[in-house]
C-alpha cells in the first residue's frame, strides 16, 4: 500500500471505560479520499472509538496517527495542532444554542485566523451555502428542524477547511428522504473537496450507498471482525454477526 | 484544497493585468490561512471590472501553492460580479478542486427561506418586550398555582399519582443535606446581630440585653430569611435544573403520554418535601442563630451561657415562634413554587435550563422579601 495515501493509522489501540475493556488491539487504516464507515451493534464502542480518534477519550493503550504524526504520544501543545487537521459532526448537532448558525459555524474562523470579520462571515455564509443552508444564516438553531441542524454541524466542521472529517451517526433520527439527502451531500463533499470521512453509523442505506471501505466492530470479542468495503463483506463474509447485522438479522 | 497546518513557503500575492478586453489575475503563494492574506483584493478586482470595454475575466492559479475557502470566496465574489456585468469567467487556469467547489455552490438549489423576522432591539421595544414578558410570566405563575392547588387537591382526596418515596427523597435532600449550610450561615447571622447588638449595647450599660435582641430577632424573622435564601439558592435552584433538564430530554412529556399529571408526580413531592422540612430548618436556625449570639456575648461581653439563655427565654414568646414558623411555610411554599415552575416552563435547549434556574432563583428571593415585609406588616398589625 502506498504509504503516502494513507490519512489515518490506527496502531494496537484498546479503549476502556471505568477499567473494563471496550475495544482491544485495534489495527486499520484509513485511506485520502475514502468514505470509511465505521459499524457494528449497539454498544460495541463505535462512538467510543471515534471519541478516542478525535482526542475526547484517551485510550488505554496504542495510538492513532495522523499522516506520520502520533496523536496520543505527543504532547498536549502539538495535539491541538493535529486536531485543526480535522473536524467533527457530532449525533445531534452540537451547536451552540446562544449563537446564530453563522456565529456557530464562524467560531473557530474568528478565534483561530487572522482573517477580517468580513471574510469570515463569507466564508460561513460559503460553508452554510454548500449544505444547502443559503440564508438560514441568522436563524438559532432551535428554530431549524434535526436534519438542518445536522447539515449545520457538517458547515461547522468544514469551516477550517479541514483534510479530515467525522461524523457520529449523521443519518440518526431523520426521514429516509433527508437521509438520502445527508448522503447525497456527503458523496458531493467528498467528490469536490477530497476529503477524508470517517462516519460511525449503523444505518445500512448510508453504509451501502457511500461507504467505500469499514470496518465492523464486535463487542463480544471486542475487536475488528470484519474489514473491506461493505459490498464485499456481505457477499464474502463469513461471520455470523456480520451477516446478520448486514442483512438486518434475516439469513442470508 | 490544501489545510492551513501546511508550512507557509511564500507570501500569497496577486497581480491583476488587462490585455485589451481581457482581464488577467494572476495568484501566487500559500493562500491557506496566511496572516498576510490581501483582504483588499475585493475591492481591487471591483474596481478593474466596473472599467468598461471588459469582455472575459481569467484567473491563473497555477502559481498557488495552497489555497482555502478565503480564497474560494474571492473567486466566488469574482465569479458573480461577471455573472452580473455579462463577463466571460474563464477558469481554464483554476485547480480542479476549486472549479469542482464553484460547481457544487451553484448547483446548490435554494430553499425557500421564510425571512428572518430581526430582532428590534430599541428602548421602547425592549420595555415593551419586558412588560408582555412579565404579565405574561404572572399568568403563568398563577395557572401554575391553581394547577398546584388541584394537585393538593387530589393529594388530599388520595387521588394524585406520585410516588410518595420521591417525598422522602425530596425531604432528605432539602432537610437534612441542608443542615450544615444553614448551621454555618445562622450561626454566622446570629453572632453578627450579637456583636453589633454588643457594641450599642454597651454604651448604655444594657449588654444583657443582648440575649433579647438576638433571640427575637432570629427567633420571629431572621432565621425564616436566611434559611429560605438559603433554600432558593440551592433547592429551588436544583428544582428549576431538575425539571428543566427533564423537560429538555422530554421527560416531561413521555410522564404525559403515560397519561400522569407532571404537577402531581413531579411538582407535587417537591412542593411537600420543601414545605415540610422549612419550618423544621427554620426552628432548627433558631437554634444556631441564638448560639452565635452567645458565642459572642461570652466572648465580647463576659455574658455566661446561662445568664444569655436566661433572657433569651424571658424574652422569646411564642407568638416569636409562630410567626417565624409561619414565615418559613410560606418561603417555603414561594421557594417551591417558583422553582417547579420556572422548570415546567423551561424552553427546550441548555441556555434555556440555566435561565430557568437563574430566574427561579432571582424571583424568589425577591418574593420572600416582599412576603417578609408584608407578613411583618400584617403580624404587627394583629398584635402577634
Amino acid at each position: 500500500m502506498d504509504s503516502s495515501n494513507v490519512a489515518i493509522t490506527v496502531e494496537n489501540l484498546t479503549m476502556s471505560y471505568s477499567g473494563q475493556v471496550i475495544q482491544q488491539n485495534l489495527n486499520f487504516t484509513i485511506n485520502r479520499n475514502d468514505i470509511f464507515v465505521i459499524m457494528g451493534n449497539s454498544g460495541s464502542g463505535k462512538s467510543t472509538l471515534m471519541r478516542t480518534m478525535t482526542g475526547l477519550h484517551e485510550p488505554e493503550s496504542g495510538d492513532v496517527i495522523y499522516g506520520d504524526e502520533y496523536f496520543w504520544k505527543a504532547p498536549e501543545s502539538h495535539r491541538k495542532l493535529v486536531m485543526e487537521q480535522f473536524g467533527v459532526m457530532f449525533q445531534n448537532g452540537a451547536l451552540f444554542s446562544s449563537m446564530t448558525l453563522l456565529e456557530n459555524v464562524a467560531l473557530r474562523l474568528t478565534q483561530t485566523t487572522h482573517y477580517s470579520a468580513t471574510r469570515i462571515r463569507q466564508i460561513a455564509a460559503l460553508k452554510l451555502a454548500l449544505v444547502g443552508l443559503k440564508g438560514f444564516e441568522h436563524y438559532y438553531p432551535s428554530e431549524i428542524s434535526g436534519g438542518m441542524k445536522k447539515r449545520v454541524s457538517i458547515a461547522r466542521a468544514m469551516a477550517m477547511d479541514p483534510p479530515i472529517l467525522f461524523f457520529d451517526e449523521p443519518s440518526a433520527g431523520l426521514d429516509p428522504v433527508s437521509s438520502k439527502l445527508l448522503d447525497d451531500l456527503l458523496l458531493e463533499l467528498r467528490e469536490s473537496t477530497g476529503i477524508t470521512m470517517i462516519v460511525v453509523t449503523h444505518e445500512l442505506d448510508s453504509i451501502f450507498s457511500i461507504a467505500n471501505n469499514a470496518i465492523f466492530l464486535d463487542h463480544e470479542q471486542k475487536t475488528i471482525i470484519a474489514r473491506g468495503d461493505p459490498k464485499t463483506m456481505l457477499a464474502e463474509c463469513s461471520s455470523e454477526q456480520v451477516q446478520a447485522f448486514l442483512r438486518r438479522g434475516k439469513e442470508s | 484544497m490544501t489545510g492551513h497546518l501546511t508550512e507557509n513557503t511564500v507570501s500569497p500575492d496577486y497581480k491583476i493585468t488587462s490585455e485589451e478586453s481581457m482581464v488577467v489575475i494572476k495568484l501566487s503563494g500559500d493562500w491557506a490561512y496566511d496572516p498576510q492574506f490581501p483582504e483588499e483584493i475585493d475591492v481591487q478586482l471591483q474596481q478593474t471590472l466596473q472599467q468598461s470595454g471588459i469582455k472575459s475575466v481569467q484567473v491563473n492559479m497555477e502559481q498557488v501553492i495552497a489555497w482555502d475557502s478565503a480564497l474560494l470566496t474571492v473567486i466566488l465574489s469574482l465569479t458573480e460580479l461577471c455573472e452580473q456585468q455579462q463577463i466571460y469567467f474563464d477558469s481554464s487556469l483554476l485547480p480542479s478542486e476549486m472549479t469542482r467547489m464553484l460547481k457544487l455552490v451553484a448547483n446548490i438549489p435554494v430553499r425557500d427561506v421564510k425571512k428572518h423576522i430581526e430582532k428590534d432591539t430599541s428602548f421602547l421595544h425592549n420595555v415593551g418586550t419586558n412588560v408582555i414578558a412579565s404579565v405574561k410570566e404572572v399568568g403563568e405563575v398563577i395557572s401554575f398555582l391553581k394547577n398546584a392547588s388541584s394537585a393538593f387537591a387530589a393529594m388530599i382526596k388520595g387521588k394524585a399519582q406520585y410516588r410518595s418515596s420521591d417525598t422522602w427523597v425530596i425531604m432528605q435532600q432539602t432537610g437534612a443535606e441542608a443542615l450544615p449550610i444553614v448551621s454555618l450561615l445562622n450561626f454566622l447571622v446570629g453572632a453578627i446581630l450579637g456583636y453589633i447588638g454588643a457594641i450599642q449595647l454597651e454604651k448604655f450599660g444594657a449588654e444583657i440585653f443582648i440575649g433579647d435582641m438576638v433571640g427575637v430577632a432570629m427567633t420571629r424573622e431572621i432565621a425564616a430569611i436566611i434559611t429560605a435564601i438559603i433554600m432558593a439558592g440551592r433547592s429551588g435552584a436544583a428544582f428549576a435544573a431538575q425539571l428543566g433538564t427533564m423537560k429538555v430530554n422530554e421527560e416531561i412529556d413521555a410522564l404525559r403520554s403515560m397519561g400522569f399529571s407532571p404537577i402531581e408526580f413531579l411538582v407535587l413531592p417537591r412542593m411537600i418535601g420543601m414545605m415540610l422540612m422549612m419550618p423544621l430548618l427554620a426552628i432548627y436556625a433558631n437554634f444556631m442563630g441564638v448560639f452565635g449570639g452567645a458565642v459572642v456575648a461570652f466572648v465580647v461581653l463576659n455574658i455566661t451561657l446561662e445568664q444569655y439563655l436566661d433572657v433569651v427565654i424571658k424574652s422569646v414568646s411564642l407568638n416569636d415562634v409562630f410567626v417565624g414558623i409561619t414565615m418559613s411555610v410560606v418561603f417555603g411554599a414561594v421557594v417551591a413554587v417558583i422553582g417547579c415552575q420556572k422548570g415546567m416552563s423551561c424552553g427546550n435547549n441548555a441556555e434555556a435550563v440555566g435561565a430557568s434556574t437563574t430566574s427561579a432563583v432571582v424571583t424568589a428571593t425577591v418574593i420572600i422579601f416582599v412576603a417578609a415585609a408584608i407578613l411583618t406588616v400584617l403580624f404587627g398589625v394583629l398584635g402577634i
